[in-house]
């Protein structure tokens, strides 16, 4: 369990819990009352530093860079069990992501996370379905009577990754332009 | 709604890159209940918890492109597994509902000559099959699996968050357990049915993941349950190829079957197994098929 934050007033982010929920699917942040029965019913209750009640009580207390470093955000399965069971409807997995995606702007993201981008660049599916691989899937679904992978086009796939700003997780390779 | 209705099918990039066979299985019962499909040049849906995690907003772009694809034929989706259901189902509904988001997708769609209008549903296959009628499935069963007990899962993105999903109960769904029963097998009760299996969290940590896993492969186990009937591609291959990882981790042996609903219904409907390619499953049929009177 986590340690005991000590903190002065002054060093504590007061605009953070406004940085959330101005994005409409966070907005329910600001309701929260504390009453812990997203904890109680989350999967993964006993393998996080912080609970999700106390996620949300840190955002409110404007704790930002002990919410963005914890093993918290990423040690979640998104099973949306907490957003169900909220009594003051507050989707703590939608705010769970915001979290995930202010996280990764500052660069703490498990690479696990962020080399799911560069495959989907490369190819197009998180699953890849490249040059290499191509032959090999090919042929296990022309055996099992399966149609041809339609491909997507590759050129609007980068350029809305680029464009979200994601292309700076990215290695590109010289031959993908 | 019209009975021909054709839809554009997502199967996915995990089931059509990695498991085929069970969209071969899939692609099978539609064909046998009359479920019109047609395909189209999807991309990565993207998943809902590794892609979303990174950015919100491209999440959103890639998800409205795959949408606004199957919006130019007027055509409904049809999903084959629950993450690709839930990107879909949640991108559309955030853009529906949202016009801040909407207005800067929007304008990364114009450049890439889409256009998302919010025209089209996106389905589930379960829900697709149950909206058939669970009496006219019975129809087509040749094979009656009698005596058989098995333990449903759903999985989470199937039906939570249900203000969006709109799937079925949200924590105690009955449309997978209805079709299981229409095949003659009996879905068991046990404790913890609307446990997730642990995938979602196995990017970040292995540990918690093959907990949660152990944690549902016993409480199915007690309660009598010789199989696993599961709709999710990421839950069905937690499930099948972590058997061994979860044993270890909690002082167990699991042998346990896991099969795609479409799977089930395949065999019920007469499908020889060596036509769905069963022999690529991890966790092995083989007995299960004996007793089932399935050589």
């Amino acid at each position: 369990m986590s340690e005991m934050i000590k903190k002065n007033a002054n060093d504590l982010n007061l605009n953070f819990r406004y940085e959330i929920a101005k994005k409409v699917g966070a907005k329910s942040l600001l309701k929260c009352i504390q009453c812990g029965v997203c904890s109680s019913g989350c999967t993964v209750t006993e393998y996080v530093d912080l609970q999700p009640h106390r996620v949300v009580a840190s955002c409110l207390l404007g704790l930002k860079e002990e919410v963005l470093s914890s093993n918290a955000i990423w040690t979640c399965s998104l099973c949306h069990r907490c957003t169900e069971r909220c009594p003051k409807n507050v989707d703590y997995s939608f705010i769970l992501a915001l979290l995930r995606n202010m996280a990764a702007k500052e660069g703490k993201i498990p690479k696990e996370y962020s080399s799911t981008v560069e495959v989907i660049y490369d190819n197009g599916f998180v699953v890849p379905y490249t040059e290499g691989m191509k032959k090999n899937i090919d042929r296990r679904r022309e055996r099992m009577g399966l149609p041809e992978i339609v491909p997507p086009n590759l050129d609007d796939i980068r350029f809305i990754i680029d464009e979200t700003g994601l292309g700076d997780l990215i290695i590109k390779k010289e031959d993908d332009k | 709604m019209a009975k021909v209705e054709e839809y554009k099918m997502f199967q996915g990039c995990t089931i059509g890159n990695r498991i085929p066979f069970i969209e071969a299985s899939a692609r099978k019962v539609f064909d046998t209940l009359g479920i019109k499909t047609t395909d189209a040049p999807f991309a990565c849906c993207p998943d809902p918890v590794g892609f979303n995690a990174v950015d919100h907003t491209s999440w959103l772009a890639m998800g409205a492109r795959n949408l606004a694809i199957a919006e130019e034929e007027g055509k409904n989706i049809v999903s084959l597994c629950n993450g690709c259901f839930q990107t879909l189902k949640a991108v559309n509904h955030e853009l529906q509902h949202d016009d801040h988001e909407k207005e800067k997708i929007d304008e990364i769609l114009k450049s890439v000559k889409k256009e998302f209008k919010g025209s089209i549903n996106v389905k589930h296959f379960v829900e697709v099959l149950h909206d058939l009628g669970v009496e006219k499935i019975k129809e087509h069963v040749k094979h009656e699996f009698s005596g058989l007990k098995v333990a449903c899962h759903t999985g989470c993105h199937y039906n939570r968050p249900s203000e969006i999903m709109q799937t079925d109960d949200p924590m105690e769904p009955v449309k997978l357990r209805e079709l299981v029963a229409a095949t003659g097998a009996t879905p068991v009760d046990y404790t913890e049915e609307m446990l997730c299996c642990g995938a979602g969290v196995g990017n970040a940590e292995e540990e918690p993941s093959m907990q949660v896993l152990a944690n549902k492969f016993n409480s199915a186990i007690n309660a009598g349950a010789e199989a696993f009937i599961v709709i999710c591609p990421a839950c069905f291959q937690q499930m099948d190829t972590n058997q061994k990882k979860a044993g270890t981790q909690s002082n167990n042996t699991f042998d346990i079957p896991i099969l795609y609903l479409t799977e089930l219904f395949a065999l019920a409907f007469g499908y020889p197994p060596d036509e769905l390619g069963l022999k690529f499953h991890r966790a092995r049929l083989t007995s299960f098929l004996e007793k089932y009177g399935l050589k």
